[in-house]
């Protein structure tokens, strides 16, 4: 049993670490953040050096932002620091300004589900940056994946400069563009080199343009300075979507703009070694005539190696022959050849077939196949799919996902078909939304006000119009222990209150209450005889406040004539203060302190608390004057979780000599109140039941409420 | 315009009646508290106020002074007790009968009958006490002639 308590106080310690944790807001001269779970949600500047180490993971939500206006440190292990948004609810990422003379290191780190990863902004300076070894993934903003504005340089007149390394990183299925305002720079040395850009989905309008490609910017002829060394980059399927369609527009790789004649792209990978389909995912003067010129000469006719691993060729297993982007899949494949640029693990891969379950739905049938790898070449395999499914001859695609390199890096998705499949998505997204459309022509039929169906209708009236002032005046009975069973037989005494209701809908309305009254009884006010024999008392003022909730039988923003009478139920919370006396000699104690249960001679008791909490029922009927002004009567029921409002909860009659010796103020008084009428009593004898022991008192009277407001 | 001096006497009874309302529920609602004088609270205490279960209160003694100085009680004189009912009357352990009086707040009157062999009270003697502490749980009875001074101290034995 112990060993099971040690295991389980254990496993909730490990559990407890493990999914702990930190959220980090506010300003921070330096932030250097530790390994573990970390979440931003607001906010964060760090003035000075941000540094993340190893292991570290952040959740950006919502506003979730960084503001780093010094160094940045992040330097992780096989891609083990995370930068990630939360689903739906996507943070943004760093934001990088100020001038600084410190470095910005980026490395190994992973950016995955964020609106814009890395922003430079502008006015932006440090002394170098370097952005290496990390994966963009799934980025799901769309404006800019990395965004690069200018340093805040004199024109042509300042000499100092900074590189700025963008190397060895992974792009794949983000959402929008990498971006230099100044490609071609006097005051940053651009190396763009080594990377794989592979099945990104760039949103746009359908018109191919500039912007619309995974990299671009501007080259202008007055800077001679540095020439961008963009090289060994492996562009593969990336592509205009449509931002209403949700369709492929266009292959969308490269853009420049500027006064520059030409500008240099050779050495890069574009996913094909034919130039006129290489011609067709980059933007430059073939388009636009003001633009330079893309020189493409000297293109690589396979992915560099060193290249983070994807995979770049896809054919079909039975022919040989390449994908192409367009085709169109209805038959199931048998087998397909994969080449990548490293050699790859398709042990966990899965492979799965997905296609629309009907012409009229959306809804999307995902089938799992399996099958069998085998090795033509270290780089190059063919994997035999062994579950064939049944021709559903409907369009859909086929899509090859964690593939892993030999280190567990992460591989692109690979989709056959994926074109054709968002052509016939937007055709039966166009069919659903045609016939939901005749749906919704059928006109509603009006609802009545004040019909059942109706009752919880949203009020459109301004927020301040909903409030009503009630002042509140009447009686209050105590029905507690110390009562009588004839609720005309106990004591009554005058309450007060006043209450701000406020219309949530038509016929839901909340309040809060706060009340001041006194309670008093006497046990001599009952007919019983047990009760009369204990001969107890108390007096106690008591101060409430009562959140409620009313059901309006009546539409509440209704003022007719017709309806003038508004009754409503409701209930509630009670929160109640209080402090029970007695009078002894003629003089007035306070009971709790005396412990006259007890309380203070037995070490297991202690004094009860003087604040109680309970719920209560009401109900009001109210005769509505005019528009603004209304007066009623109300009714309520108030139960409380305390038995001590009477100061007699089920204790057992204290020891008199005990009581005595251990009472070092107004003993006697603590004797008399213990037992007013020295009782005779059995040992063991309580002083109230223990079966029903929690008090209650009620309330009723009148009240004038107003509406303060129009 | 009828229609509105209508609303205006209709707005104005209502108001009127709510007042009205209002006054009737403040002077019937305050606490009818009962309150006793200082004399029956003592007298409430000594013997019960004679309400159920409460006609008579017993005080068995703990602790006897004679002249000043303790007096050792005996097994059997510790076991001594008197019982004060409400509606005046006393007993003792002994059978010893009478009525008691308190006609101030510190003051004490024993009246003792004895009886004959056919139980006709025989005679009676009065003591009188001064009281100097009375609570629900003791009593101190002071009793003052010139040969004799007792101080008197009694427990309550209602548990």
């Amino acid at each position: 049993m112990n060993r099971f308590l040690l295991f389980m106080i254990g496993f909730i310690f490990i559990s407890y670490n493990l999914y702990s944790q930190d959220t980090l807001s506010g300003i921070y001269a330096n932030l250097k953040v530790s390994k573990g779970s970390h979440v931003i949600k607001d906010v964060i500047r760090v003035t000075g050096t941000f540094e993340a180490e190893p292991g570290a993971k952040f959740e950006l939500i919502d506003k979730g932002l960084i503001v780093c206006e010094g160094a940045i440190n992040i330097k992780g292990v096989q891609n083990n620091i995370e930068f990630f948004g939360k689903k739906n609810l996507e943070g943004v990422g760093f934001v990088i300004k100020n001038i600084d003379s410190n470095n910005i290191v980026i490395n190994n780190a992973v950016f995955k589900g964020l609106q814009l990863p890395l922003l430079f902004d502008f006015g932006w300076k440090r002394n170098s940056v370097e952005i290496s070894n990390n994966v963009f993934i799934s980025n799901v903003g769309r404006n800019s994946l990395i965004q690069v504005l200018n340093p805040p340089f004199n024109f042509n007149i300042d000499s100092s400069y900074m590189d700025f390394k963008i190397v060895n990183n992974l792009f794949t299925d983000n959402n929008a563009a990498i971006y230099f305002e100044d490609l071609r720079s006097d005051h940053i040395n651009i190396d763009f080199s080594n990377n794989t850009i592979a099945g990104n989905y760039i949103y746009g309008f359908k018109n191919y343009n500039i912007s619309t490609n995974f990299m671009y910017g501007r080259a202008d002829q007055i800077f001679t300075r540095f020439v961008p060394r963009i090289v060994k980059n492996s562009f593969y399927k990336n592509y205009l979507i449509d931002n209403i369609t949700d369709t492929i527009a266009h292959l969308a790789n490269f853009g420049i703009y500027g006064s520059e004649k030409t500008f240099n792209i050779d050495q890069n990978y574009w996913g094909t070694s034919n130039k006129k389909f290489i011609e067709k995912g980059i933007y430059d003067q073939t388009i636009n005539y003001s633009s330079p010129k893309l020189n493409t000469d000297s293109i690589l006719i396979s992915p560099s190696e060193s290249n983070p691993l994807f995979i770049y060729s896809v054919k079909n297993g039975e022919n040989g022959e390449e994908f192409q982007d367009s085709i169109t899949i209805k038959d199931p494949l048998k087998s397909i050849i994969v080449a990548s640029n490293q050699k790859a693990n398709y042990s966990k891969a899965a492979l799965s077939y997905k296609y629309f379950k009907s012409d009229s739905s959306l809804k999307i049938i995902d089938t799992i196949l399996t099958f069998n790898v085998q090795e033509i070449n270290s780089t190059t395999n063919k994997l035999e799919i062994t579950k064939t499914i049944p021709s559903p001859k409907k369009v859909g695609y086929y899509s090859l996902k964690n593939v892993s390199g030999s280190n567990s890096e992460y591989v692109p998705e690979v989709k056959i078909g994926y074109q054709a499949f968002l052509l016939d998505y937007r055709k039966h997204k166009l069919l659903v939304d045609l016939l939901k459309e005749k749906k919704d022509t059928v006109p509603p039929k009006p609802k009545e006000l004040d019909s059942v169906k109706n009752q919880f209708q949203k009020i459109e009236a301004p927020q301040k119009s909903r409030f009503e002032l009630s002042l509140l005046g009447g009686g209050t009975i105590f029905t507690g222990t110390i009562s009588n069973s004839n609720l005309f037989n106990n004591e009554m005494n005058m309450a007060f209150g006043f209450n701000v209701g406020y219309t949530i809908y038509s016929n839901i309305s909340a309040g809060l209450t706060i009340f001041s009254s006194k309670l008093s009884n006497s046990d001599l006010n009952s007919t019983n005889n047990d009760q009369i024999a204990r001969g107890m008392s108390f007096s106690t003022s008591i101060l409430g406040i009562s959140p409620s909730l009313n059901y309006d039988f009546v539409d509440n923003r209704l003022y007719t004539k017709a309806k003038r009478f508004r009754p409503s139920v409701g209930f509630g919370l009670d929160f109640i203060s209080f402090k029970p006396t007695g009078i002894y000699k003629g003089k007035e104690y306070d009971l709790q302190s005396l412990g006259t249960g007890g309380q203070m001679i037995d070490s297991t008791k202690k004094q009860y608390s003087l604040m109680a909490l309970g719920y209560f029922l009401n109900v009001k009927l109210k005769y509505q004057i005019n528009r603004f002004n209304s007066a009623g009567i109300f009714f309520m029921l108030h139960k409380s979780m305390s038995d001590y409002l009477d100061d007699v909860g089920p204790d057992e009659y204290p020891n008199v000599a005990k009581l005595l010796a251990k009472t070092k103020v107004n003993a006697d008084a603590a004797v008399y109140f213990s037992n007013p009428t020295s009782r005779p009593i059995s040992a063991g004898q309580l002083r109230n039941s223990p079966n029903s022991p929690k008090d209650s008192f009620i309330q009723f009277g009148f009240f004038y409420a107003r509406k303060l407001f129009k | 315009m009828h229609k509105k001096n209508l609303y205006r006497s209709i707005f104005i009874l209502s108001c009127k009646l709510t007042t009205l309302l209002f006054i009737l529920t403040l002077m019937t609602s305050c606490a009818k508290q009962e309150v006793i004088n200082e004399l029956m609270f003592q007298k409430n205490l000594l013997a019960g106020s004679g309400s159920y279960q409460n006609e008579k209160h017993t005080w068995k003694i703990d602790s006897l002074y004679i002249n000043g100085l303790v007096y050792n009680l005996s097994t059997n004189a510790k076991s001594y007790y008197r019982v004060f009912y409400s509606n005046g009357a006393t007993t003792d352990r002994d059978g010893l009968n009478g009525t008691w009086e308190m006609p101030t707040v510190k003051d004490l009157k024993l009246k003792l009958y004895t009886y004959d062999n056919n139980g006709k009270i025989k005679d009676s003697i009065i003591n009188k006490y001064q009281i100097i502490t009375l609570n629900a749980a003791q009593l101190h009875l002071k009793y003052d002639s010139t040969n004799l001074k007792q101080d008197l101290y009694f427990i309550s034995n209602n548990q």
